[in-house]
């Protein structure tokens, strides 16, 4: 039996399938390449992308934001980084992906009892002042 | 100035402005028309339609006339701040202009009852009696390009010449000073300049005075005696920008001197959503959106945070440096 494209997917230029709002994002990422110089057709080019590893709609547009805002990536990866005590277990972290402030979004699924512990002891490992003032000094002269 | 088509409120033309607006202009057509929001809204004009066609409506402003500013909108963080409205649009084309895709047109409005702004500002000024009420101009139009058509800076200047604790802010790009070389310097107004790098005005001020025509105005106001403010506004990152911005602040020092200045706000670059939509459009290829823009929460569309905080920062630094005090300095929507 064929296997049916995912939902929300739609054919287009790239070597991969892409949802709608993922070919969004992409083109607008391509764009901001283009008005910077950057030859923007090796984004297509299939030998390219899978030199870099890049199989999915998803990796394209991480390696975009990786390669035009390299500082801005670095800040992402110091507050997953900084998150690590807060994720594992029965709980997952998010944190405000624009950088915009230091709110967190936690999910937790209690099983039981040891779930719930674990919960408590990773919340209270992790200093929140502390987590907040780190992504309020933070700072970069370039995105 | 050359009109296409001048448009003429019924309501308007009780007031004496209109036929003083009328005579100083040269349309090639004149049209009376019931309520200007008719014609003015409902067409939907594109926006870069203002490059070959100017159309001019003389109008009676109803609803609100004096609104209240945004938090963090200007100097003073104790004082009240409202803008006033005497004009929709603008003859300059900014491409980060935030009329774009605020109006649905980029025609030409002018008010002529200036009386009953005044009134509303007078309320205002009397209801917080113990406060400083500011009055900003500057919102909608520039305050001074169209000063010498619609010419009703005087009125103004009557107002707060007799309410001191009202306070006036002529927000502006431009150099026509025609009317303001009728005024005499007030302890209450204060005219104060947009200013951005020379390279980036150049860019991205389309129509507008260079900025060294904009210091030499400000020069010419100041040595009449009258207030100043700058608003480094919008900052627009580039890998030079610290070097370019120092190169500015060095200039204002030494030509106009920060004793001269009241105050000085430093923004960065922000759209609301509409208006990032509509100016990508208008101007695809402009460098301001060869950056991120995230949403804020705000919902305007901005650099992230810790860029923004970056080119504020260096700018306050650049500013200490070069002998601004630190009190005068403030950031604006931030």
């Amino acid at each position: 039996m064929e296997t049916l494209p995912p939902r929300g997917a739609h054919e287009n230029e790239l070597p991969f399938r892409a949802t709608q709002s993922e070919q969004r994002i992409i083109k607008e990422l391509l764009s901001v390449a283009a008005l910077r110089g950057a030859d923007i057709s090796i984004w297509k080019n299939a030998d390219f992308l899978n030199s870099r590893a890049i199989t999915t709609a998803a990796d394209c547009i991480d390696a975009l934001r990786a390669e035009l805002f390299p500082q801005e990536t670095q800040l992402r990866r110091q507050r997953a980084e900084a998150l690590r005590p807060l994720n594992g277990g029965p709980v997952r972290t998010h944190f405000d992906q624009s950088l915009e402030t230091s709110a967190l979004t936690i999910h937790a699924t209690i099983h039981n009892k040891t779930d719930f512990d674990l919960l408590l002891k990773r919340l209270q490992a992790f200093d929140f002042d502390r987590w907040r003032e780190a992504c309020e000094s933070e700072r970069i002269n370039a995105d | 100035m050359q009109i296409d088509t001048l448009y003429i409120e019924r309501a308007a033309l009780a007031y004496p402005a209109s036929a003083k607006i009328v005579s100083k202009l040269s349309a090639q057509r004149v049209e009376e028309i019931e309520d200007h929001q008719s014609v003015f809204s409902r067409r939907g004009t594109n926006y870069l339609t203002k490059r070959t066609t100017r159309n001019l409506f003389i109008a009676v402003k109803r609803g609100a006339l004096v609104k209240e500013a945004p938090v963090a909108y200007g100097y003073g963080s104790d004082d009240l701040h409202y803008y006033y409205i005497h004009a929709y649009n603008c003859i300059y084309e900014c491409e980060y202009c935030y009329l774009q895709g605020y109006f649905s047109s980029p025609d030409l409005v002018l008010f002529v009852n200036h009386a009953e702004i005044i009134g509303e500002m007078r309320q205002l000024a009397a209801k917080h009696a113990s406060k400083r009420v500011w009055f900003h101009a500057g919102e909608f139009s520039d305050s001074l390009a169209l000063s010498h058509i619609s010419d009703e800076l005087s009125e103004y200047w009557d107002f707060f010449a007799e309410t001191p604790n009202a306070w006036l802010e002529l927000r502006t790009k431009s150099i026509n000073l025609h009317v303001m070389r009728k005024l005499n310097p007030l302890p209450n107004a204060v005219v104060s300049f947009s200013l951005s790098t020379p390279a980036q005005a150049e860019k991205h001020d389309r129509e507008a005075p260079a900025v060294s025509q904009r210091l030499a105005a400000m020069l010419r106001l100041k040595e009449r005696g009258f207030r100043l403010g700058v608003h480094f506004d919008p900052l627009i990152y580039a890998t030079d920008f610290a070097e370019h911005f120092e190169t500015l602040v060095a200039e204002l020092a030494d030509t106009i001197g920060f004793g001269a200045i009241d105050y000085l706000s430093l923004g960065v670059v922000r759209f609301a959503k509409d208006v990032y939509r509509e100016a990508k459009q208008n101007y695809a290829d402009s460098e301001i959106f060869a950056r991120n823009f995230i949403q804020g929460t705000d919902q305007k569309m901005r650099y992230i945070r810790p860029l923004r905080m970056q080119m504020l920062e260096t700018g306050r630094e650049l500013l200490k440096k070069h002998g601004c005090p630190e009190d005068k300095i403030y950031f604006c929507m931030e």
